[in-house]
């Protein structure tokens, strides 16, 4: 692997006239790397994409795959490949004469074009519909043509706009994890845009947090998820609870929305923090208390609001009484019940403090 | 292919009525047929007999030939100019900026809501302005024709492309495959229908005109609607209820394909899914 990034973006900006769009943004790929853009709809997520892939110029800026400027390279002479929502297959062609739509464009001579289209099919199981119509096959399968689609090509940067958002929760799981797969096999270079965080975990190298045409954070996904910086990442990620929080005037110590003072050695701009589910604990008849005990825990009195099932134990929403409604998950067999009044335990020397 | 609701399920009376319309609109038609196989030499109704003396009149009637085939060269020459004209300008109508498309849609709806005659009147004015007093021929009732066919015709491609989801041909870019090339391997196929029912609406707008024809062509070489109406007005035998019922299956054959192709939805806008 190259030290140079293999794609990168400088200062790419693309302003609409009502509004929206990105502002000046760099980003940097490396080969074999998946990286995710997440956020909202409207976050420039996919304005960013259709830039590599030439379908917007951009206000200002560059783009560079491989040591190659192709800013004004129009979009047929990228050797990109992009995979649609809604996956976009030509309905008059089959899904054979789909796959090999990109090679036959590219002039590939027809028998290695027959082979390499064989071989793409056989990647994503679907050579015994190979003849069939798109309208003749399911959505998951679709998107797994089109998959083949953008991958027979080789292309440089394989571009991914919410290909899975419109599936079934189940197929959109499945697919994640073949896709997954295939792009470490073949050790593609991907942008991948959703807005959906448990796709960013299961397929990012790298991931990146943006908002309203700004990246907010980006790294490692795991690390994002267990330490996020920024107190949007925490709220779009549902890390945990976010609780508002001012400089108490003592530098480095912070008065949090839960009326607890606390404080956050590293970081400046501190603006609130966040308390994951499992840092929230029931805290049987413990004395309520704002002022941390020896094991820098603070209890509260509080009332279930909400209580959801999950696959590893049960997720409560909490209104606690000076205000806020916290988020405990609890992996035991807690008998706490809906409208149940509770004394909830908050680990605060677990807390991460976020910048505003 | 969706399998077309009957009658009954589409909302039974409104149908019915819709149905009841439609024959009454036909009914001058039956007429028309009926009187063509009188064996006598008056048009009269219902018919005094069964006789295919006039099919045979009409059909060795060498200036209703003439009539006919003139019809047939022009609706050909019009359909493939027309064609030529109105894919381009639906293409920008779909693809361009909104300011663009209204000022390319009300210019092609222009023909449509000027009176026909007025329209004929006037390329008759200009060419005799341009070309001299006389140079009215085929290509001038061409033009006419391709000028009158064109609003619906490009209505029809309109639809057709609007159906085509813009994300087909960006995928096509992604692809490799330049701009036309895209156009030609991507889109055109799907809009091929839409291109076959706007091509036969330009042929049948083009066979029966009666008012740019009636302008634009010179004496002695007329189309057939005009030969038929200059026939009338001297005599009565039923040569001419002959050659109405050849055109009627004419257009029966037309509206048929028509509708195997869409073309018939597609204008009426659609109202299944």
């Amino acid at each position: 692997m190259s030290t140079t990034p293999y794609l990168q973006l400088t200062d790419v900006s693309k302003l609409y006239p009502g509004g929206g769009g990105v502002n000046p943004t760099s980003l940097e790929v490396n080969q074999g790397e998946m990286l995710v853009l997440l956020g909202p709809s409207g976050c420039g997520k996919t304005t960013l994409l259709n830039t590599i892939a030439g379908l917007l110029p951009p206000d200002t800026g560059s783009i560079v795959i491989g040591g190659r400027d192709i800013t004004k390279v129009p979009t047929h002479q990228r050797n990109i490949s992009m995979v649609f929502q809604t996956w976009a297959l030509f309905p008059s062609m089959s899904v054979e004469d789909n796959v090999a739509f990109g090679l036959k464009m590219r002039k590939v001579p027809k028998p290695e074009r027959r082979e390499r289209v064989a071989e793409a099919l056989e990647l994503v199981r679907l050579s015994h519909l190979a003849a069939r119509k798109p309208a003749d096959l399911s959505g998951g399968q679709q998107q797994r043509v089109a998959l083949a689609r953008g991958i027979v090509t080789r292309p440089d940067v394989l571009l991914l706009d919410e290909p899975l958002s419109s599936l079934d929760h189940q197929i959109r799981v499945e697919l994640r994890r073949e896709l997954r797969s295939l792009q470490r096999e073949l050790g593609l270079t991907g942008v991948y845009v959703t807005h959906d965080h448990s796709e960013a975990l299961a397929l990012g190298d790298r991931i990146v947090v943006m908002r309203n045409g700004e990246v907010v954070e980006s790294g490692e996904p795991r690390a994002v998820f267990a330490q996020p910086r920024n107190q949007y990442t925490a709220e779009f990620l549902s890390v945990g609870t976010v609780l508002g929080a001012t400089p108490s005037g003592t530098p480095g110590s912070y008065d949090t929305a839960l009326g607890v003072r606390t404080s956050a050695p590293d970081h400046e701009n501190i603006g609130a923090f966040c308390l994951k589910p499992t840092s929230v604990f029931f805290a049987g008849n413990a004395a309520p208390s704002v002022v941390p005990d020896a094991n820098g825990s603070t209890y509260h009195r509080a009332s279930v609001r909400g209580v959801e099932y999950e696959p590893g134990g049960i997720s409560y929403s909490l209104l606690v009484d000076s205000g806020p409604t916290l988020t405990l998950f609890d992996s035991g067999r807690s008998t706490v019940e809906l409208g149940d009044e509770v004394t909830v335990g908050c680990r605060w020397d677990e807390a991460i403090p976020l910048v505003a | 292919m969706k399998r077309r609701p009957s009658l009954k399920q589409q909302g039974g009376g409104i149908s019915w009525f819709a149905l009841g319309v439609s024959i009454v609109f036909l009914l001058p038609l039956l007429v028309v047929v009926g009187m063509s196989f009188n064996p006598g030499e008056f048009s009269v109704f219902p018919p005094r007999g069964l006789s295919l003396r006039w099919f045979e009149a009409a059909w060795s009637n060498p200036a209703f030939q003439a009539a006919f085939f003139l019809s047939i060269q022009v609706a050909l020459f019009s359909t493939a100019i027309g064609l030529l004209l109105s894919i381009p300008s639906a293409l920008a109508i779909v693809r361009s900026a909104p300011r663009i498309q209204r000022l390319v849609q009300s210019i092609t709806f222009g023909p449509l809501i000027v009176p026909e005659i007025l329209l004929g009147v006037g390329i008759l004015i200009m060419i005799n302005q341009v070309f001299g007093f006389g140079s009215v021929n085929v290509w001038t009732i061409v033009a006419g024709h391709v000028l009158v066919g064109i609003p619906l015709s490009i209505q029809v491609l309109v639809a057709g492309m609007a159906g085509v989801n813009e994300n087909l041909e960006k995928a096509a870019w992604t692809l490799g495959a330049s701009k036309p090339r895209a156009l030609i391997h991507v889109t055109l196929p799907l809009v091929a229908p839409a291109i076959a029912s706007s091509a036969l609406f330009l042929f049948i707008f083009s066979f029966d005109n009666v008012s740019m024809s009636l302008f634009l062509s010179r004496p002695g070489a007329t189309t057939l609607p005009i030969y038929m109406y200059q026939y009338l007005q001297y005599r009565a035998d039923p040569t001419v209820a002959a050659m109405s019922t050849i055109l009627i299956v004419f257009g029966v054959v037309a509206a048929l394909l028509l509708g195997r192709l869409g073309g018939l939805t597609q204008i009426a806008g659609k109202t299944r899914r």
